[in-house]
């Protein structure tokens, strides 16, 4: 019998796959709404197909993905460029940055660890939320609490925190993205000098 | 206005239920030292065997626990060669009182671990089993998506009925950045709560040792890493020496000379640990295995050399690693001169007497399968590594290594033996 994590786990991937699959020109040309173009491919992605679905074989790779990947995915699929999309990028990069060198060994400390449900790294969430809701963020702070009640109800395989609240493929892009708007901010004063 | 006080509830709500399940955590806990063994005074009882049986296959990273019964269930994997899509995960049960081991079953393959994982898996390596608090038998086993076992994670499935029957495959994670890379091979250990330490390692990148702690459902509620990246410290092995103390035997990969295991310990029940030193034994870039014997000593089965795995050792220290004895040399191909097939037939006589006196035919498959790997290449390569030692509640051990790739080997010795070897090798 397939686990509730298993389901949560290849639906995610499914919806990732949806979403990018449904922005391909080849695709996209097809006249019918965009969230039946992802719903389709969807199912596509989870049918299996000699033992295991597309989503599966994908899901060998890329892992869980995290709750900010599937906000910004569902973002994407509404085709709103929210305007506190830019800071939530700006986080992922950070906690990437602050994350994923150490956690692979650089140094001694692991900030995974940090992951595992401790009082001490959720306060420090918690403290991060409630400046974001301060300042008027709300899509920070809906990203944050939707992943940390992922986290809380066990919606992934993972037990850590870190993995709800990132992964890989949201860092690189949003790394990606706050490059190319660096970049492009630099034109903008060169040309205007 | 609204949509900021439902997201204010939202928070609530989320971090209310995320206290909650961080209170529910097991705390600290201390280490379980090795319980004293009543060891009946014995003549002195070593034999060897093979506890594989399949021949013309690679064989590799064989562990063992002891089964409720008292007999010995072994894993190990095997396929056409180490990393290849075909390789499976044996097992098989050694009967102490008829000194004979079971049919060889597999237990785990990369389609059946695909499958109940629900995801892709390229390939499946190092079994290491552990018995948790309440009695269940788990297998934790590394399994690759994508590259190589830089890229590894483990899986867990769980058996009720001592390892007749095994439980769909679950995924442990990890690490974060797509749960690369841990990887098992040294023995598990039961903290006092009855949570369960695994030793485990990461290659990718950099590598180090790590300790995971799981709680009684095999979920992952720790991790800590022993020692930095580009430490060169893999394959931890824990001894412990009482509830606060424990100290932690590691393979080197690093480039330093003398190449030497390291060691790392502790004497807070593991919160804090040292870190890692050169040990006293020799380490060439191979697994080690060690227990503590109930009077505190330490024997470890290793290859005691400083580089090639072409001779293997049974060591014990009595002044908890400061110092080493060896018992018993097991193996040794060192600089022999003499022509390589009298070399394997007398390997292979001296393994198994079973074997030794088998039909001609069933011998000469035997000493085919060995050529065909220790002449690979037109070479004379030896390989005895990755030795798994245990103890059992009767006091016995057992140690299992792989003899050339081809065949696991078993030794199975008592105290008694140990205590004749040290005398005899007196000065």
């Amino acid at each position: 019998m397939m686990a509730y994590t298993d389901l949560t786990g290849l639906a995610g991937v499914a919806f990732a796959l949806g979403v990018m699959l449904s922005r391909l020109p080849l695709i996209s040309r097809f006249a019918v709404a965009r969230s039946w173009l992802v719903a389709g491919i969807m199912a596509l992605a989870l049918l299996p197909v000699s033992d295991l679905s597309l989503a599966g074989y994908v899901r060998g790779v890329s892992g869980d993905l995290s709750v900010t990947s599937l906000l910004l995915l569902g973002l994407t699929l509404l085709s709103r460029a929210h305007p506190q999309r830019q800071g939530l990028l700006l986080l992922v990069a950070g906690a990437a940055l602050a994350l994923y060198p150490a956690a692979m060994g650089l140094g001694s400390f692991d900030p995974y660890r940090l992951g595992y449900g401790g009082y001490a790294a959720l306060a420090a969430l918690l403290l991060l939320a409630l400046w974001h809701w301060v300042r008027g963020n709300g899509l920070i702070v809906l990203g944050l609490a939707l992943a940390v009640s992922a986290w809380a109800l066990g919606g992934y395989e993972s037990a850590n925190l870190w993995d709800y609240l990132i992964d890989p493929w949201v860092a690189i892009h949003a790394l990606f993205a706050l490059g190319r708007a660096g970049l492009a901010a630099l034109k903008r004063r060169g040309g205007a000098r | 206005m609204r949509r900021n006080r439902a997201l204010l509830i939202l928070l609530a709500v989320a971090f209310g239920a995320a206290f909650l399940k961080a209170g529910s955590f097991p705390g600290v806990a201390a280490f379980v030292p090795a319980p004293a063994t009543h060891i009946a005074a014995t003549t002195a009882h070593v034999e060897s065997r093979f506890a594989s049986s399949k021949l013309h296959t690679q064989v590799h990273a064989a562990s063992a626990i002891e089964l409720k019964d008292g007999t010995v269930r072994a894993f190990w994997f095997s396929g056409s060669r180490e990393g290849a899509a075909d390789v499976t995960i044996h097992s098989a049960v050694f009967d102490p009182q008829l000194g004979r081991w079971g049919k060889e079953t597999v237990v785990a393959s990369r389609e059946s671990t695909q499958h109940g994982l629900h995801r892709y898996v390229s390939k499946v390596g190092n079994p290491v089993p552990a018995r948790t608090a309440d009695g269940r038998l788990w297998l934790y086993y590394v399994t690759v998506s994508l590259g190589g076992w830089a890229g590894s994670s483990i899986t867990a499935i769980s058996s009720d009925d001592e390892g007749l029957s095994w439980s769909a495959p679950r995924r442990l994670i990890t690490s974060p950045f797509a749960n690369i890379s841990t990887l098992v091979k040294g023995a598990p250990f039961l903290y006092a709560d009855g949570t369960l330490g695994l030793p485990v390692y990461h290659e990718s990148f950099s590598k180090f040792a790590e300790l995971l702690r799981l709680d009684r459902h095999g979920t992952v509620i720790d991790k800590q890493r022993l020692a930095a990246g580009g430490q060169g410290s893999l394959q931890p092995v824990l001894l412990v020496q009482d509830a606060q103390r424990a100290t932690v035997l590691t393979r080197y990969s690093g480039s330093e000379a003398p190449r030497r295991a390291r060691t790392m310990s502790t004497q807070d029940g593991g919160q804090h640990w040292s870190a890692p030193v050169a040990s006293a034994l020799p380490n060439p870039d191979a697994a080690l295995s060690a227990v503590v014997l109930a009077d505190g000593r330490w024997l470890a089965a290793l290859n005691n050399q400083q580089a090639g795995r072409d001779s293997l050792s049974l060591m014990l220290s009595a002044d908890q690693g400061a110092s080493w004895r060896v018992v018993q040399v097991l193996e040794d191909q060192r600089g022999q001169a003499a022509a390589c097939e009298p070399r394997i037939d007398a390997a292979l006589r001296q393994s198994d007497l079973a074997v030794a006196h088998a039909a001609p035919e069933v011998y000469a498959g035997y000493r085919d399968s060995a050529r065909v790997k220790v002449q690979s290449g037109g070479a004379c390569n030896f390989e005895f590594s990755y030795p798994y030692l245990i103890q059992t509640r009767a006091g016995d051990f057992h140690l299992l290594y792989t003899w050339n790739r081809v065949f696991i080997k078993h030794l199975h010795f008592d105290t008694a033996w140990i205590e004749q070897r040290l005398r005899e090798a007196a000065p």
